[in-house]
């Protein structure tokens, strides 16, 4: 059975809030560069992969960003079915009101 | 090659430091998306339950976050360690490059000592003595240089071990982290570019076995975190708990009746972080199932454990030559007890073994709450009583810190706060002792005057734990002896009232426990409010010993309430908060409800249940009051009218009032108007009084009326309307 609708902009801000609100400080992490300090074959290994982990943490980030985006936009899809749906029931009482 | 040690050492640090925190940022991610509700959040419908969907999805990737910075964090642990080994060059520093051309420098000066000697050996001119002992002495620099050769090329030899030992290190980090990073971000730049929800675009993600993985990795960093802490046996019984899903399980803590001791002994040891939320829910099963299987001898040994011994500390007195132990709260047991609490608030009222756990959560709550004093004993020794009515609707218990069974008793002492150990005032020779009584208000009363009279203890309580021989002998005169001490803090809690409600012995009632007639009515008369028949109370009562009753540690009310009788209040708070003065008040109207009638009860109890009283009366008296009285309006004095009521002068000028909704019929078959005041049929159908508790719980009753404001226009005050 389909869950009944419920939905608000003030909740689906919330909601969207709650899930982005650790990514700034999430993503926005960064490796230590070593190789100057330490001049062996490995820390250019471990430099390198600092390329890597930003690139994961900003897809991450984009990732979790189009999903509250998601929120906002379930929100505004199912209040325009609603006021579509409301004025078409008010057209259709004044045009039988009217005997039209 | 030169190798910054100092610096390099700093830097690694820092970054481990900074993955730990991602680490920590990961999971608590995970458990948001994991525990995330939009029903909680007031949205609900397909596309809101798609986005969650989605939203839970996207854990994996968490996930492998986590374990590609577990890999990085533990290769540069490795790391550090193996250039804190190296030696140096010069402070902090190991140069290979300059240790190379210090031995190229010794060599030189190796060659030319041996040149100088071997000259010496074929210069003639000298005498055989001083030849020999010029021999002596460019022999002696060349082993001098020789040796420094060896040390520098043994540096190196260090420096390039490192090479290649560090070479390989983070060739394994490198290759898992590229590889999860990599799969990391083309799952969620897939689930971008197709809006996916699904597993499948989690990609290659999906090839590793991540969770596992990802459980594996946690309880590695758990156990490393926990290691210190634990003896030999509690470790090995908490890698075991953990082997199954990183987490300790209700089962691992209890199950079919065993307690686990070794595995809680540890974990009450380690700090908060090394436990999170869902193992401290987990715990608090294990608790709340003990109490299910009356299991009270786990229960004692539980929180014996809960107590933990100061290493530093030993207690000295004068009064006893051998110095004792100073046992303090593990922070554990704060924690458990909350959520004991929070769980208990679900179980609904009368279920089985709702008072039993009832008992339990008011237990654990009251020794949490009890953190001011440390007990200086050589073994912290609980013994533990619990008696249910035979109405299975109260439980008494004592748990008695250091019984007179034990040997040497108990003392405690206070804590100025919780982080030191300055003790304010004396120590307190005693057995401390917590008593508490669980279950609706008319029953802990009834209860209470039955432990008071020793002959109406029968065999139909039931002793939870204990066997009966125990109970009649010494049981019975344990619970004679915890009534009195009770009494006092119960009268001043206000709940006393038995005078009043048992009435007195002779009469044939069941016997006051207190007569102080302070607060009489207090109970009496909260046991009319229906409101309050759907909440379990607890009333705990910790006294610093028995000769000092009334000197309470903790005299709190803890008021327990299932969702589904929040929300039976709900209903009735949302129709109060509607009416004005004299029940309501201006300050209450809007924000009164469910919540600040459960912290009014907790928090001032007799001024909410008694509000004549004088100790602040509150919103919930003023709502208690309003429950209780009538909900129907007056009867009319033409009896068997059905026309519009008058508006009578005995009634005020205006005021709120019961009408029909609409047009109903009532018992008699005679029919309403909407807007008719309701008086009759509610009358004959529940008696000549329904309060507006009973009137506002009965959905087929509320269903039919409403609350108006009226304005009676036959009142003298007001200005004759014409006809």
């Amino acid at each position: 059975m389909l869950d009944a609708i419920a939905t608000d902009a003030t909740s689906a801000a919330k909601m969207a809030t709650t899930i982005k609100a650790p990514l700034a400080d999430y993503a926005d992490f960064s490796m230590r560069t070593i190789a100057s300090s330490i001049e062996v074959s490995c820390s250019a290994t471990h430099d390198g992969l600092s390329t890597e982990v930003s690139r994961a943490l900003s897809t991450w980030e984009c990732l979790i960003a189009s999903d509250a985006s998601a929120l906002k936009d379930a929100h505004e899809a199912l209040a325009a079915v609603d006021t579509s749906t409301a004025n078409s029931i008010y057209a259709s009482a004044a045009n039988s009101f009217m005997g039209i | 090659m030169k190798i910054d040690k100092t610096n390099g050492i700093m830097a690694l640090g820092a970054e481990n430091e900074g993955l730990a925190k991602q680490m920590s940022q990961c999971d608590d991610q995970i458990q948001t998306l994991q525990n995330i509700n939009m029903g909680d959040f007031g949205l609900s419908g397909e596309a809101y339950r798609a986005i969650e969907m989605r939203l839970k999805a996207r854990i994996s990737i968490l996930k492998a976050h986590n374990l590609a910075f577990d890999a990085i964090f533990r290769a540069n642990a490795e790391n550090i360690n193996k250039i804190y080994a190296l030696p140096d060059s010069k402070p902090g520093v190991l140069d290979r490059e300059w240790c190379q051309e210090k031995i190229d420098e010794a060599r030189g000066n190796m060659h030319y000592a041996m040149d100088k000697q071997d000259s010496l050996r074929h210069n003639l001119s000298v005498t055989s003595g001083t030849r020999f002992m010029l021999v002596g002495f460019w022999q002696k620099r060349i082993d001098s240089e020789y040796e420094l050769i060896n040390v520098y090329q043994a540096k190196i030899d260090a420096a390039n071990t490192y090479d290649a030992e560090s070479k390989a290190l983070y060739d394994d980090a490198g290759c898992t982290v590229q590889d999860i990073l990599a799969r990391c971000s083309d799952a969620a730049q897939n689930c971008i570019n197709t809006g996916g929800y699904d597993k499948s675009d989690m990609g290659l993600i999906n090839a590793l076995d991540i969770d596992r993985l990802y459980i594996d990795a946690r309880s590695r960093q758990k156990i490393d975190a926990a290691r210190p802490y634990l003896t030999e046996d509690e470790l090995a019984a908490y890698i075991l708990a953990l082997a199954n899903d990183g987490l300790v399980d209700t089962e691992d803590i209890y199950e079919s009746g065993i307690f686990n001791e070794t595995l809680y002994s540890g974990l009450a040891k380690l700090p908060d972080s090394c436990i999170n939320d869902a193992e401290i829910n987990n715990l608090a099963k294990a608790y709340d199932n003990m109490w299910i299987d009356n299991n009270t001898e786990a229960v004692e040994r539980m929180v014996e454990l809960s107590y933990l011994e100061d290493p530093n500390l030993l207690s000295y007195s004068t009064k006893n030559p051998y110095p004792a132990k100073v046992f303090y709260q593990s922070p554990i047991l704060d924690r458990i007890a909350e959520a004991v609490a929070t769980n208990t608030q679900k179980i609904e009222k009368g279920s089985v073994g709702y008072y039993d756990r009832l008992a339990g959560a008011d237990l654990i709550n009251a020794l949490a709450r009890d953190e001011h004093f440390v007990f200086d004993v050589n073994e912290v020794k609980v013994d533990l009583l619990a008696v249910r009515a035979p109405t299975n609707d109260a439980t008494f218990c004592t748990l008695a810190f250091g019984s007179e069974m034990m040997q040497g008793g108990a003392s405690y002492r206070y804590l100025k706060d919780a982080s030191t150990l300055v003790s304010v005032g004396q120590n307190i020779a005693g057995n401390p002792t917590i008593y508490s009584l669980t279950g609706d208000l008319n029953t802990i009363c009834d209860m209470a005057a039955d432990l008071k009279n020793k002959e109406s203890i029968s065999p139909e309580y039931t002793i939870l734990g204990v066997d009966y021989k125990f109970f009649a002998t010494e049981g019975i005169s344990q619970i004679i002896g915890s009534i009195h001490p009770i009494a006092g803090p119960l009268a001043s809690l206000g709940v006393d009232c038995l005078s009043e409600y048992v009435g007195s012995k002779e009469e044939g009632g069941k016997g006051a426990v207190i007569t102080d007639g302070s607060y009489g009515k207090v109970a009496s008369n909260a046991l009319k409010y229906g409101n309050l028949s759907e909440f379990g109370f607890g009333l705990n009562i910790t006294t610093d010993c028995k000769s000092d009753p009334s000197a309470l540690l903790s005299p709190d009310v803890n008021v327990y309430a299932s969702d589904s009788a929040k929300q039976r209040l709900d209903d009735i708070t949302s129709v109060f908060s509607q009416v004005p003065l004299p029940y309501g008040s201006p300050t209450c109207t809007d924000t009164y409800g469910t919540d600040q009638f459960i912290t009014d009860l907790e928090q001032n109890f007799v001024g909410s249940v008694y509000p004549y009283v004088d100790v602040n009366p509150n919103d919930t008296s003023r709502f208690l009051s309003w429950t209780e009285a009538s909900a129907s309006t007056p009867l009319d004095p033409v009896e068997g009218s059905n026309m519009p009521l008058p508006k009578y002068p005995d009634r005020p000028p205006e005021g709120w009032e019961l009408v029909y909704k609409g047009e109903t019929t009532d018992a008699d078959g005679a029919v309403h108007q909407g807007g008719e005041l309701v008086y009759k049929d509610i009358s004959v159908s529940k008696g000549n009084s329904i309060s507006n508790h009973e009137f506002f719980a009965d959905k087929d009753l509320s269903r039919n009326y409403e609350y108006v404001w009226q304005y009676n226009e036959k009142h003298p005050d007001n200005p004759v309307v014409a006809p």
